[in-house]
């Protein structure tokens, strides 16, 4: 018998002042705030090291036997290969330029979401086994011993950064936190400890091509019903060229855009796009994912599921390649892929829009176009026939997907298109969008809904704005340029800001797409009624 | 005088020591940034729970309340901490802290001017505040499970349509009526 406490003593959640420091504090793995862990099969197939059953609600993770021994080599070897990472270990001078502008720490309040704190537990054991001040010295120069709830604690704050780079911006000394955080996840990969949600595409992507493991014939289909849909809507009949030899283009994007909604539609806009400007493309059906989730495995994996785009440039001997709207599968492409897997196939060549003739210089490496500057160069040459009208139902705003923006500085080409395809745009908040963009909160793999709560914390900041812009100017659609933010910005706007929908930007590009021989518009290419327009 | 006076006369200390410790619910190292950073999109949960602190005050001291503007402040402050590291109680629990804090603040007056059955009037009036927040949190998890059903169907619509051409049926029925035993 007890008696009851007052609301004061019942909703209170922690001491006034902590009790104990932040090396001592453990994270609590409630549901709803940890990914589920990776098939012991997938890890198999793939090769992955100490591919072993756990699970983060345990208490004993069975992590391998010699795993003091796994994390420090890994450490060691991963100081030797990157220099910048030894630099990045080094060089904070703990200033907190950076603490407040993570998406996480704003949302979750959680101080070990500040990315200086966040580097720190990385930090914290690099000192103790590779600093003089650090093995002197111990807790006083911020070193620490590892021990397994360390490990624990990398888990759950390293999947809790969507690499998104929004502090690097403001870091006085340019720490990349993404690449802590991408190097402190290979090394939790090294004690075989992964999640489902990244692994299984991974796994799918290495065997088929694409995250969902889909078979040619399967691809194809789906990509064929889409035509049925875009006949539906327009009168026209495509055939899209899959696995065709001599096209100049192959065209890859995120399979994201084939199978999920609203992603479909988006899709649907680039085969209208090409159609109506008669393209000389091919699509692959192993190339069939622009998406590389190896990226947030191991840099190694990321390189492995990256060279199919280069093998499929070759095999179908393309001149270049054609790349859709995503977001990470541009960072790859743009920071990465010519160390990876460059030099380009030997007959591939800068590419050269056919239709305008602009060449692409800033893509004379890798060979690879992002779609939103090669549609924005063919409305600057008035090459395409546009009635934004069609769009006027929509108050539109745009997302800027974190690794188009930050990554490759793709800021003005997409607003350029959906100013062209829009009558009614509104930019979110200066400190919202551009280069100091929120993330959606759910990059880097982690656009699972077994977190839909840590998503919609890290989503708050973006959800925020989105209201904002919804309340003062009647935004009701946001556009974006990324298949994993097609996939996490509806539920993000339906929590936010609800009413708002989610679009890709070629979809409105092709609502507004005035197509030769197609019949009247009545209908968006979701097959809803355009206002104003409907059949008389 | 009367209790709106009271609260009229010390409605910015009130709302101060109950927006601290609205913040107080948050861990020490970043109770510091909520309460600093006056930026709506830098600080949006220091700025919405300061915002909506106010609007929740004007309506509990009893002046005419636009309900709308109401339920969208408890909304507001409720959206968010319905997703955060909170039980239930710690989420919706706040809203009984006003009380506290009332009672603290201006306990001397009140027993001075016997003010005790206004007093019970605007606790009752938290009571109802509390309520609304209490149908706003659930609103928020049932909006968060559902996404999750909604996430999953989008990311298969196009394999639950064409498994659905294949099968010539709505995914889902079962292949064959089985008898009632």
């Amino acid at each position: 018998m007890s008696k009851l406490p007052t609301p004061d003593k019942l909703i209170a959640t922690i001491p006034a002042f902590p009790m104990e420091g932040w090396m001592d504090t453990k994270p609590d793995f409630k549901p709803g705030t940890w990914c589920y862990p990776a098939k012991v099969d997938n890890m198999k197939a793939l090769g992955m090291p100490n591919p072993h059953e756990w699970s983060a609600d345990q208490e004993d993770w069975n992590l391998p036997e010699n795993w003091e021994e796994i994390i420090y080599e890994g450490l060691k070897s991963r100081l030797a290969k990157h220099r910048s990472l030894k630099v990045f270990m080094d060089i904070c001078v703990r200033c907190g330029a950076c603490a407040d502008k993570c998406h996480f720490f704003i949302g979750t309040g959680d101080p070990k979401n500040m990315p200086v704190l966040r580097a720190e537990l990385l930090r914290s054991v690099y000192r103790r086994d590779f600093t003089t001040a650090g093995k002197l010295l111990g807790k006083l120069a911020g070193a620490r011993k590892l021990d397994k709830d360390v490990i624990k604690e990398w888990f759950y704050y390293f999947y809790q950064c969507t690499e998104c780079r929004r502090c690097s911006l403001f870091c006085p000394y340019g720490i990349d936190t993404a690449e802590i955080t991408a190097i402190a996840r290979e090394l939790l990969h090294e004690l075989g400890l992964g999640i489902h949600w990244i692994m299984e595409p991974v796994f799918n992507c290495n065997r088929t091509g694409n995250h969902l493991g889909i078979q040619p014939h399967a691809f194809k289909e789906i990509v064929e019903f889409l035509c049925e849909d875009i006949e539906t809507v327009t009168g026209i009949k495509i055939n899209p060229p899959f696995n065709e030899k001599g096209h100049e283009i192959v065209f890859i994007t995120p399979s994201g855009d084939v199978f999920a909604d609203p992603g479909i539609y988006t899709f649907m806009g680039y085969l209208m796009l090409f159609h109506e400007i008669g393209l000389d493309y091919t699509l692959s059906t192993y190339a069939s994912e622009g998406g590389n989730f190896g990226s947030f495995t191991t840099f190694d994996m990321a390189k492995k599921l990256n060279a199919k785009m280069y093998a499929e440039a070759e095999r179908l001997g393309s001149k270049w390649i054609l790349g859709g709207e995503c977001g990470h599968m541009w960072r790859v492409v743009h920071q990465y892929m010519d160390t990876f897997n460059g030099p380009t196939p030997p007959k591939m060549e800068v590419p050269r829009s056919p239709i305008t003739g602009t060449v692409f210089k800033n893509a004379a490496s890798t060979k690879m176009v992002h779609i939103a500057e090669f549609t924005a160069d063919l409305i600057k040459h008035n090459k395409l026939r546009l009635d934004p009208s069609r769009n006027d139902h929509l108050t539109v705003t745009f997302h800027d997907s974190c690794n188009p923006a930050r990554g490759m500085g793709l800021l003005d080409e997409p607003r350029y298109v959906l100013q062209n395809v829009c009558n009614n745009y509104v930019d979110m908040p200066e400190n919202t969008i551009r280069e100091q963009t929120f993330c959606c909160g759910g990059g880097s793999g982690l656009n699972t809904d077994e977190i839909m709560e840590i998503r919609m914390r890290g989503g708050l900041p973006r959800g925020n704005a989105l209201r904002y812009v919804q309340q003062k100017h009647g935004v009701n659609t946001m556009a974006c340029i990324c298949a994993i933010d097609r996939a996490t910005l509806p539920p993000l706007a339906n929590y936010w800001a609800p009413g708002v929908t989610v679009y890709g930007t070629h979809e409105l590009v092709a609502n507004a797409l005035v197509m030769r021989g197609e019949q009247k518009r009545t209908m968006d290419l979701r097959q809803e009624e355009l206002p104003g327009m409907e059949d008389e | 005088m009367t209790i709106r006076d009271l609260l009229a006369e010390h409605k910015d200390a009130i709302i101060h020591k109950w927006i601290d410790a609205m913040y107080g619910t948050y861990p020490f190292d970043t109770v510091g940034f909520l309460r600093s950073s006056r930026d709506q999109f830098s600080n949006p949960v220091g700025h919405t729970t300061a915002a909506s602190a106010v609007v929740i005050f004007d309506a509990i001291a009893g002046d005419d309340v636009d309900e709308a503007r109401l339920s969208e402040a408890i909304e507001d402050v409720i959206r968010i901490r319905a997703i955060q590291n909170f039980s239930p109680e710690q989420a919706v629990g706040v809203l009984f802290v006003l009380k506290t804090v009332l009672r603290k603040m201006l306990r001397a007056a009140i027993v001075q001017h016997g003010l005790h059955d206004e007093q019970l009037e605007v606790e009752s009036r938290i009571d109802t505040v509390a309520l609304m927040a209490f149908g706003k949190y659930a609103a928020c998890r049932e909006r968060l499970h559902m996404m999750k059903v909604d996430d999953f169907k989008r990311g298969y619509a196009q394999l639950l349509r064409r498994a659905e051409r294949i099968l010539d049926k709505p995914v889902g029925e079962p292949d064959t009526q089985k008898p009632i035993a």
